[in-house]
């Protein structure tokens, strides 16, 4: 579903992501994990299409991002860490934008609301609100629901779980887990590495612009904990 | 510490000018600060020198022994002038700063924050009074008869009043943002008052010389406005050379300036750790299906009319342009004497083209797309993780600007059209089509502009709609084409009729709008991509 193959960006002189390759295939869920600025919103955001790369190419569903983004995009979704919405808008209108780009049906886009408006804990009138008076979990909760709404193929997060209260955090797991089964792959990054061990299928760890591990979860983790193999992985001296 | 805040409050300020923000912070040096200061410098000259003819003419109708008056006017001009620039910013710098949180968490003195927040208001005021104070200095230094001590006086003047005006912005500020935060819909709050202050600046600005004929009349200043406008009134003693009213307009001045810092600094703390809002609920909202530009379209309708800010200070064209129609049709007779005056010395003139000029020119103030990149601001994301071509990104802005300034341009257009050139049907028929290809023109431009420098990194909006490099080039480069439009239009006018102008600026309007849209369409949409 996603290939990523030596992918290289570059802030002036700083390597960002250095001949960065990893795959998801359709049905999994991979965590993207890494210290703070070794890379990974960079490289999520080149995925989606926000940031340009200079070297390497990134196909979603066989389709490359380079050759026509715009079909690329439509199948996926990206939710960032830190999702900063229309704020003159209500949630409503905001999902109804989201709809109208991806040319979503009422039906579906209305049968696909509420259902994971319910799931996530956002009720009609929290969602008819605008999105000025929204929490910032609130605010996730809707990013999310977006995400959902075009039934995308390819799901990319940063940071989903920042924000959610435990049963919020909960049911995303649930979703993420029921999307894949449904035949959808997810990569998302997270500093939680206990969510990422018992959640996900495969683990891509970056650490200074460049992989360093990349295979399922048991390959990866063996008999340790994905703690104790990604602080391995982490130089004292850095 | 109150060091370290001042380079923060004023590096915000100057970076607006000097970032490239979106591109990876890169700055663009001095050559971005060179001309916004070139640009800056050559504003100030064409509003001051506007506002020394305005002067000049109000100074004419004094004699020698009721100067007093002018100040008092020009004091009133200058407050309505800082109040203006001033209230919003005030508004948006001191009680909604988006940093009050942050700030507010360290070790520093809420004073101290007040403090570099006035002070950069301060500067700002500054700068508003200058550019009234100043020319009208130059004028009653030209032409008024009195004394070197009452000159000196006026020179100083700046001072007390930026001290007053602040005080009062401060407390205008203040009730402004107490009541948005009381009522539910605290936008149309914002875009009253606001309204109210464009309609004082306006009503003081073309009463002032029937005021000081009034007054000239009356002989001396009634006790009423004596008393009603004491600091002004003072202002005018001082500038007859009266030692005392100076006295009294710095004492009052810096008394105001002190109540108004002390009451803040009371209730500064308080106000900002108010609760603000209850728990977000709305109306269930309607799940409603349509096409993609069509919601393009409408989320750039929503962004602006959501926001005061953006609607006052880029739109504020309908205004005049739906002035101008009412004018030209409820005072048709007067016009048609400017007309009859006009037409021996332009034999061709038809009436059309000056109508459409003119509309041009109310048109200079909408400035929709100058900051509409810009007020995507960190929601940027949203569109740039979407299947959107940037080209209908472009296209719903420039829909944008059109749909909210053509309506009453187009009105004024056939209103001045049928009355001021009533017989030239050509030049009647074609000036709304060059005020169409005029706004099509500024619409491009701005969002070109945008383009090329977006600020993207913005915390408060008034940032972006008011003080971009864009908005700032944009509004004053296209007044100042449109300055040269008129003078071309007196140009041909001795000797072609109305309407080979009206073909010329239509081909020569839509060419440039075209190869700007072309731009934008290739380089244009390379740089948005690369905004990230």
């Amino acid at each position: 579903m996603l290939e990523i193959w030596n992918l290289t960006k570059s802030y002036g002189e700083k390597k960002a992501v250095d001949d960065l390759s990893f795959t998801v295939n359709a049905g999994e869920l991979c965590a993207f994990i890494g210290h703070n600025g070794a890379g990974k919103t960079t490289t999520l955001k080149c995925v989606v299409g926000i940031l340009g790369f200079e070297g390497g190419s990134i196909c979603v569903d066989g389709v490359s991002i380079a050759d026509d983004p715009i079909e690329v995009k439509r199948r996926l979704a990206y939710v960032p860490d830190n999702p900063d919405l229309y704020d003159f808008m209500t949630g409503m209108q905001y999902l109804n934008f989201i709809a109208d780009v991806f040319g979503v049906s009422e039906e579906d886009r209305s049968a696909r609301i509420d259902k994971y408006a319910a799931a996530l804990s956002l009720s009609p009138e929290e969602i008819g609100a605008s999105i000025s008076s929204y929490s910032h979990g609130m605010k996730q909760k809707l990013a999310l629901i977006s995400a959902f709404l075009h039934a995308p193929k390819l799901i990319v997060l940063d940071e989903p779980f920042v924000g959610l209260d435990p049963k919020a955090s909960h049911v995303l797991k649930e979703t993420m887990r029921e999307f894949c089964r449904e035949g959808g792959a997810i990569l998302f990054s997270t500093h939680i590495l206990e969510v990422a061990e018992k959640l996900c299928d495969k683990v891509a760890i970056i650490k200074s612009g460049r992989l360093v591990t990349f295979g399922s979860m048991e390959e990866v983790k063996g008999d340790s904990s994905l703690e104790d193999v990604f602080l391995d992985m982490e130089d004292p001296h850095d | 510490m109150i060091k370290a805040l001042f380079r923060k409050q004023f590096a915000e300020l100057i970076s607006q000018f000097t970032r490239r923000s979106g591109l990876r912070g890169r700055r663009t040096g001095g050559a971005s600060l060179g001309v916004f200061l070139l640009l800056f410098a050559v504003v100030f000259a064409a509003l001051g020198a506007s506002f020394f003819v305005f002067f000049k003419e109000i100074l004419a109708v004094f004699d020698e022994g009721n100067y007093e008056i002018y100040y008092l006017i020009v004091g009133l001009i200058a407050t309505a002038v800082g109040l203006l620039g001033g209230v919003f910013n005030a508004y948006s710098s001191i009680y909604e700063a988006k940093d009050n949180e942050m700030l507010l968490s360290l070790p520093i003195p809420p004073a101290r924050i007040l403090f570099v927040r006035i002070a950069a208001l301060s500067v700002m005021t500054l700068l508003y009074e200058a550019a009234v104070l100043l020319p009208a200095f130059v004028a009653f230094c030209a032409y008024a008869r009195v004394s070197a001590a009452g000159k000196a006086s006026a020179f100083f003047f700046v001072i007390p009043l930026t001290l007053l005006v602040v005080a009062l912005t401060v407390g205008i500020a203040f009730v402004v943002a107490a009541i948005a935060r009381r009522v539910k819909n605290k936008k149309a709050i914002t875009l009253v008052a606001s309204l109210l202050m464009v309609g004082l600046f306006y009503f003081l600005y073309f009463r002032a010389q029937n005021a000081a004929m009034a007054l000239v009349e009356l002989g001396s200043v009634p006790a009423g406005l004596r008393y009603g406008l004491f600091f002004y009134y003072q202002m005018g003693r001082a500038s007859t050379g009266a030692a005392e009213g100076m006295a009294i307009t710095c004492l009052t001045a810096i008394l105001a300036f002190a109540l108004a810092y002390f009451l803040l600094s009371k209730y500064f703390l308080r106000f900002v750790m108010q609760k603000r809002s209850a728990a977000a609920k709305g109306k269930v909202g309607v799940v409603k299906a349509g096409s993609r530009r069509l919601a393009l379209f409408k989320r750039e309708w929503k962004l602006f009319t959501s926001s005061p800010n953006y609607i006052l200070n880029c739109s504020f064209g309908v205004v005049l342009s739906l002035a101008l129609g009412v004018v030209a049709i409820t005072q048709a007779g007067r016009l048609q004497e400017v007309r009859d005056m006009i037409l021996p010395y332009l034999p061709h003139f038809g009436g059309s083209g000056l109508g459409a000029v003119v509309v041009m020119l109310t048109c200079v103030a909408n400035d929709v797309t100058a900051p509409s990149i810009s007020m995507e601001g960190n929601r940027l994301w949203v569109v740039r993780s979407l299947p959107v071509p940037t080209e209908e990104i472009f296209c719903a802005k420039i829909g944008l600007h059109l749909t909210v300034s053509l309506p009453f341009a187009l009105f004024a257009t056939v209103a001045t059209s049928v009355i001021f050139g009533a017989g030239d049907v050509a030049g009647a028929i074609l000036a709304p089509f060059a005020v169409i290809a005029f706004n099509l023109f500024t619409a491009t431009f701005g969002l070109c502009m945008n383009v090329l420098r977006p600020v993207l990194d913005w915390r408060d909006e008034a940032m972006a709609v008011k003080t971009g490099f864009s908005v700032f080039v944009s509004i004053f480069g296209v007044m100042l084409f449109a300055t040269v439009l008129t003078g071309l239009y007196f140009a041909f006018a001795l000797i072609f009729p109305d309407w080979v102008y009206l073909t010329i600026l239509i081909v020569v309007l839509t060419a440039a709008a075209y190869g700007m849209l072309r731009w934008l369409r290739t380089g244009g949409v390379r740089r948005f991509e690369r905004l990230g």
